[in-house]
């Protein structure tokens, strides 16, 4: 395969992400400039200029109409998707490390960072197709963190969400109350990246401890466990087949010391069920920071320290292929 | 691109000045035809900073696919550019979006345990022993001849040998102990190490590559990747690697490539049957790849290896 490199960021990735349709592809990074592209040719379509920091992620409504970053400018922004104007802004006193709709875009989910004498917080903010309508003020707001949520998933029944955080911690969260309803702790250091499996039945998570793990999503146990040499800063689940994505490689405080190959800057490729390897992608020249298969499973992107995003569409022998 | 601001008029033209294209002299108008297969030939002259006319012919061919996609999708089609790229024409913008010129290929993993990746283990283990009884030769080998010259430390011997190259009288064994920067103690690179120590040594370094079994590829078409030519020269036997030359900077094949076989019998039986061998529309040229001038190892191929398999 041939992938598109999309040189748009001068700084390391922060997430890239797919929306509904998969027709278009954003991309954050730690350069204050959101950027979105066509996923079928590559082309770039827009920027979101108007953060003064690093963007930590991003998130867009059911219809792609609208688009949320969180910065660490300590604020999370709303934008018009098709023309890149900003519609509001909400302000932080600490930065914004993770940003979510809620399924039926009414809330705006924004997970602040423990960070300069704040503590981490979870701020629910209305949102709605009116802007008039669109709240500056929090509507709840979740404390009771030790240590920043990294990515804020909701379930796509709205009744909960999951946070995962730095300290290792996985939460699940009251949507209605606001209650936290379970903590658990598996991984042995900080979780880096979550992400749903395409039913919201399990989602998986990426870790310095050098694992990604898939988690019932009711029980929260751990159902599977992938280990690689280095650290895995994100993990996706492939919609179509038992195939798990992770992405990783040597801290980039390291990268300097080590050759290429060394580093483990590629995409493995693990099958979900016998948690073996099957398949690796290189490419990258420094740690791949986020990876999100396509919506309709035929490729996947991955987002390196690098400021590369490379855009993949598997050749036909993936899919000819006998996993099992 | 038009072309009414470079012609000053071909009627006022001297004639004197016909004998070859300069500014003066009107360019062809650009021509636009489509030919019988669809393709939109453009005929464009311009002129070039040394006044010269250039042409250039642009070939284009449009296909159309359709593909049913959701209304949001279709509205989203629609959509200007903004931002950064506000104002950019439609289509990818130069530097910021290509496609990797490079091949990537995924590497499928074999889980450990299975058989093959026994083999290939075992295999691999082989080739490291031979490479430590060669390295263990070769550092008795050096041994043997520091004894024979009577030396004892390194630096000597390269003051020694530094000084046979020149011609000079070399210092003598007594004043060489002064340490690495000692006189005459020039830098020799490791190829280049025991040089002098006679006809036996050559061919036994372990820094050379090891040729025998390679066989370059000419005539190759453009469009033929790595993945290809391993498909078609794996048919002969298990190759060790594919080096398809490219252009530094546009990436393209430049339309030779070279095929390293792990057996020379392999590599003989491939030149046999795919020298001349008809290949994506052009003539294959398949011959044993000439080793580099003078490097060691030029000889080690066995004279009859190529006959291998003609018989």
């Amino acid at each position: 395969m041939r992938p598109l490199l999309l040189k748009g960021h001068e700084r390391p990735l922060t997430q890239v992400k797919f929306n509904r349709e998969g027709d278009l592809l954003f991309t954050t990074a730690k350069d204050k400039r959101p950027t979105v592209w066509r996923a079928d040719t590559g082309e770039r379509l827009g920027t979101y200029n108007g953060h003064n920091g690093a963007v930590w992620g991003a998130d867009m409504t059911y219809d792609s109409s609208r688009l949320l970053t969180g910065s660490a400018d300590n604020s999370a922004m709303l934008w018009d998707t098709a023309s890149g104007k900003r519609l509001h802004q909400w302000t932080h006193k600490s930065p914004v490390r993770a940003i979510a709709f809620s399924p039926g875009d009414s809330i705006v989910t924004a997970a602040t960072a423990k960070l300069m004498g704040q503590q981490a917080q979870i701020y629910f903010y209305r949102h709605a197709a009116d802007m008039a309508s669109v709240d500056p003020e929090p509507v709840m707001v979740l404390g009771g963190l030790e240590a920043t949520a990294t990515r804020v998933l909701w379930h796509p029944t709205s009744t909960f969400l999951i946070t995962v955080g730095e300290d290792a911690a996985v939460k699940k969260w009251d949507a209605e109350t606001g209650t936290l309803l379970e903590t658990v702790r598996l991984h042995k250091k900080g979780i880096n990246d979550a992400q749903w499996s395409s039913t919201g039945e399990q989602f998986v998570t990426a870790s310095s401890d050098c694992t990604a793990k898939v988690w019932d999503t009711r029980s929260l146990e751990v159902l599977k466990t992938f280990t690689v040499e280095a650290p895995v800063n994100s993990a996706s689940m492939s919609p179509t087949f038992d195939h798990v994505l992770l992405g990783g490689g040597q801290e980039a405080s390291q990268v300097t010391t080590t050759g290429n190959r060394e580093g483990k800057f590629e995409a493995r490729l693990f099958h979900t069920v016998y948690e073996s390897e099957f398949g690796r992608v290189r490419g990258h020249f420094g740690p791949i920071n986020t990876v999100a298969f396509t919506p309709d499973g035929k490729g996947y992107v991955s987002g390196g320290e690098d400021g590369f995003v490379r855009l993949h569409y598997f050749d036909q022998s993936y899919f000819d292929r006998d996993y099992d | 691109m038009s072309n009414d601001d470079l012609g000053a008029g071909g009627g006022t033209a001297d004639w004197g000045a016909d004998d070859g294209y300069n500014d003066d002299k009107e360019l062809p108008p650009r021509e636009e035809h489509t030919d019988a297969d669809g393709v939109k030939h453009v005929v464009e002259w311009s002129i070039n900073e040394d006044a010269y006319a250039v042409k250039t012919t642009t070939l284009t061919r449009t296909t159309k696919k359709s593909r049913k996609v959701s209304r949001g999708v279709a509205t989203r089609k629609s959509w200007a550019k903004f931002g950064e790229c506000s104002g950019k024409a439609a289509g990818r913008e130069y530097g910021i979006s290509a496609v990797s010129l490079e091949e990537i290929n995924m590497e499928w993993v074999t889980p450990a345990g299975d058989s093959e990746e026994e083999n290939s283990d075992d295999e691999r283990a082989k080739a490291d022993m031979d490479i430590q009884k060669r390295l263990k030769m070769e550092r008795f080998k050096i041994k043997q001849e520091e004894r024979r010259r009577g030396v004892n430390n390194w630096a000597q011997l390269m003051s020694l040998e530094a000084a046979a190259r020149s011609g000079e009288a070399g210092p003598s064994l007594g004043d060489g102990d002064g340490g690495g920067g000692g006189p005459g103690g020039k830098y020799v690179p490791p190829s280049k190490r025991g040089g002098g120590a006679g006809a036996d040594a050559v061919g036994d370094s372990m820094y050379q590559r090891d040729d025998s079994a390679t066989v370059r590829v000419s005539n190759v078409s453009p469009s033929t990747t790595e993945a290809d030519l391993e498909e078609l020269f794996s048919n002969f036997g298990p190759i060790r690697r594919t080096y398809l030359s490219r252009d530094r900077v546009t990436g393209e094949s430049r339309g030779f490539a070279f095929i390293a076989f792990r057996e020379i019998a392999d590599a003989g039986r491939c030149i046999d049957k795919l020298d001349g061998y008809g290949y994506d529309h052009l003539i294959l040229r398949v011959e044993w790849a000439q080793p580099k001038e003078g490097a060691p190892g030029a000889g080690i191929r066995p004279a009859g290896a190529h006959v291998v398999g003609r018989t």
